[in-house]
């Protein structure tokens, strides 16, 4: 299966008996929905569940998919759709819970968590202690602003697409990427880390 | 050049387009013309870009190995499932209509032969020297238990030899011909194919029909491959993951058990445990269909043959399952080793010690206590807080192994656990249950506390009182006699 096949052209593939064509979609796109799914939950454990429910998901709906919006946009829509659903049972579950206290287990702040300790060692020990920091101001935000903030900076989508996944219209998916992005300036600010820290700030424009 | 007041809000309305290169050529070289006279939109846009810049130093994770290869399997399999091979299978038949008619025949005739050879027990499986100590009582009776239950992974098996015709659809008279009066020799189409890929959607059209086959196949298969391995790992591993594919016995608790332990439990928990099992459990189970066909398809290769050839088709199953075995165990060890630090907030003393038992499970030697392994498992679990999972994982435990050594300790734990994930009304049932099955267990009083304040918070104040009177009597005649710390496990 050739890398220069679009997702779509995979999924029409896999739609047409080829395993193969999944398994290149899979390596193509399971890490980064998992990236999303982590910062969204700020939990590995379920982050690992939603990903592969979302991916189970991707299979038992191969059968009927049509290539009208973009495979990507398809499956952010679905891991998108998983852990709001999780996200609600979780916030229940914790309101039913008897022991208040005993919370989730792990008390440490979601940047903690999130750092995690057996990565390559950095070589850029500046970037290595401000990451819990930038974990913590996006785990800050709301989570309607998170999401458009991952999917866009994080996961590439357009806003056009974000729109579609979050199902809220694209002006709404702009105002709240600009208040996810003064979110985070205004929390790293908090937290002593400035935007002209980063040596090549101000004067990059994305492209 | 100099920048109207209305040029500025609409060129601000465009930056964020143009910051993540939205834009299309005309509107960006507008806002490219704009911006040098522009100081405020400027000043808009580095802020900006400062706050991308530096959220780029977040680290892309990497997506987890665990559940990748059954991922891959499902989709496999359904993918042929949905290529019907049913269909293909139909279609053949129709197209040779008296062929068709007599290969309908002779499959019926070996499936009546194959059901004969398995319910009988296999000659080998009474004679052959068994290198493994007599069955623990306990072993006995979990295998009793599981034999018989009616899985559809088990019919997976079951279609080898019209497999092997359908594969070969241009000339399916004669390998029929010559595979089924002798089941017992596995037809030699069966045998090559590696995989045979149709097979499992195949069985699964089967399925309805031939459950009851299945089951009694299960058995038969089970017992026969279990007891005519050559070594003892083989032999448990190959027995177990045979039976009931959920590997009582082998490997899969263990690796499963932590990746996606509902897996392997959550499915015995329903009829007997009272755990609901809520929020992690659905996640998880999922997973179950795709874990089990896998398996399936890699015991049907060979399972029909199991137990009436000793030949070649047992020899390849065990290095099957032996390299799994390891290659899961590992996996299954990492995990735990990886996710003890991050529980270890309380003192690291309680976290090491399921860690230790988890490494011994995974000693070939100790590999027997699933039942251990997945105890820590859930154990594993807790501490994370993923307090429904481990109640999924305990009641699985608990439903397939009430009269293990430990499963008072499970038990209890079971009620523990579902009392922190909110599940009050079965937890107070697990505790009934405790009582019910161990009324002269150490822990009987935590169970009765447990109880008293569960029902206290079911608004039950009555019965709460009564289970706490209940608790200071048994305290006070327990009192005299050795007292017993609280969670001391059996050996």
């Amino acid at each position: 299966m050739s890398e220069s096949f679009t997702d779509e052209k995979l999924m029409l593939a896999y739609k047409a008996g080829d395993a193969r064509a999944f398994e290149q979609l899979v390596l193509r796109h399971r890490g980064s929905v998992f990236n999303f799914l982590l910062r969204m939950t700020g939990q590995r454990q379920r982050a690992e569940d939603l990903l592969q429910e979302t991916w189970l998901k991707v299979v038992r709906s191969a059968g009927s998919w049509e290539p009208k919006a973009k495979f990507t946009t398809w499956v952010f829509t679905i891991a998108r759709n998983l852990t709001t659903d999780s996200m609600r049972r979780e916030s229940y579950r914790k309101a039913e819970s008897l022991d208040a206290s005993d919370k989730d287990g792990d008390e440490r702040s979601l940047g903690e968590r999130m750092a995690s300790p057996d990565a390559a060692p950095d070589r850029q020990a500046h970037a290595a202690a401000v990451r819990p920091s930038l974990e913590r101001a996006l785990a800050a935000l709301p989570a309607e602003q998170r999401e458009v903030f991952l999917l866009r900076e994080c996961h590439g989508v357009a806003f056009k697409e974000i729109a579609e996944v979050t199902g809220v219209p694209e002006n709404t998916v702009k105002s709240r990427m600009r208040y996810a992005l003064e979110g985070l300036r205004k929390q790293l600010a908090a937290m002593g880390i400035e935007g002209d820290m980063a040596e090549d700030g101000a004067a990059t424009v994305a492209r | 050049m100099s920048p109207a007041l209305p040029d500025c809000s609409r060129i601000d309305e465009l930056l964020l387009d143009y910051a993540y290169g939205e834009l299309d050529d005309a509107r960006r070289r507008e806002v490219e013309a704009h911006l040098p006279g522009c100081p405020s939109c400027r000043g808009a846009l580095a802020q900006m870009q400062g706050t991308r810049s530096l959220m780029r130093a977040l680290p892309q994770e990497p997506a987890p190995q665990a559940g990748l290869e059954s991922l891959l399997d499902y989709a496999q399999k359904a993918a042929e499932r949905r290529h019907s091979p049913a269909r293909r299978w139909r279609g053949l038949l129709a197209a040779l209509p008296v062929g068709g008619l007599l290969a309908a025949l002779l499959l019926l005739v070996t499936r009546q032969k194959n059901l004969e050879e398995v319910v009988l027990p296999p000659p080998q499986a009474q004679v052959a020297p068994s290198p493994r100590p007599p069955a623990s009582p306990a072993e006995e009776k979990e295998m009793a238990e599981q034999a018989p239950q009616p899985r559809a992974k088990m019919l997976y098996s079951f279609n080898n030899n019209s497999n092997a015709v359908d594969d070969r659809a241009d000339r399916p008279l004669p390998s029929i011909a010559s595979a089924p009066p002798a089941p017992a020799k596995p037809s030699p189409l069966a045998q090559s194919a590696p995989r045979p890929p149709a097979e499992s959607s195949k069985s699964a059209v089967a399925a309805d029909r031939l459950s009851a086959v299945g089951g009694a196949r299960s058995g038969g298969k089970g017992s026969g491959s279990s007891l005519t391995g050559p070594s003892q790992l083989g032999l448990l591993e190959g027995g177990a993951a045979d039976r009931d594919g959920q590997a009582a016995l082998g490997a899969a608790p263990v690796s499963k058990a932590d990746r996606k332990p509902m897996a392997v439990a959550a499915e015995p928990a329903q009829p007997a445990a009272p755990a609901p099992a809520r929020s992690a459990a659905p996640a998880r189970r999922q997973l179950a269909p795709a874990a089990e066909a896998a398996e399936a398809d890699e015991v049907g290769s060979v399972a029909p043959e199991g137990a009436a050839s000793a030949d070649k088709a047992p020899v390849r199953y065990q290095v099957k399952a032996e390299s799994d075995f390891y290659a899961e165990r590992e996996m299954a060890k990492k995990k735990v080793e990886r996710f003890a630090p991050a529980a270890a907030e309380p003192p690291p003393a309680p976290a090491a010690a399921p860690r230790a038992e988890a490494k011994a499970a995974s000693r070939p030697s100790e590999g027997a206590d699933l039942f251990a392994a997945r105890l820590s498992m859930a154990q594993a679990d807790a501490r994370r807080g993923e307090h429904a999972a481990a109640a999924a994982v305990l009641a699985g435990l608990v439903a397939e192994q009430p009269s293990h050594p430990r499963a008072a300790e499970a038990l209890l734990l079971l009620a523990e656990e579902q009392a922190r994930a909110g599940q009050s009304e079965a937890a107070a049932a697990t505790c009934a249950t405790f009582l019910n099955r161990h009324p002269a267990d150490p822990r009987a009083s935590r169970a009765l506390a447990l109880r008293a304040e569960l029902l206290q918070r079911l608004g039950r104040s009555d019965e709460a009182a009564r289970v706490r009177a209940e608790q200071r009597r048994l305290d006070a005649d327990s009192a005299a006699p050795a007292p017993t710390p609280a969670a001391a496990p059996p050996p």
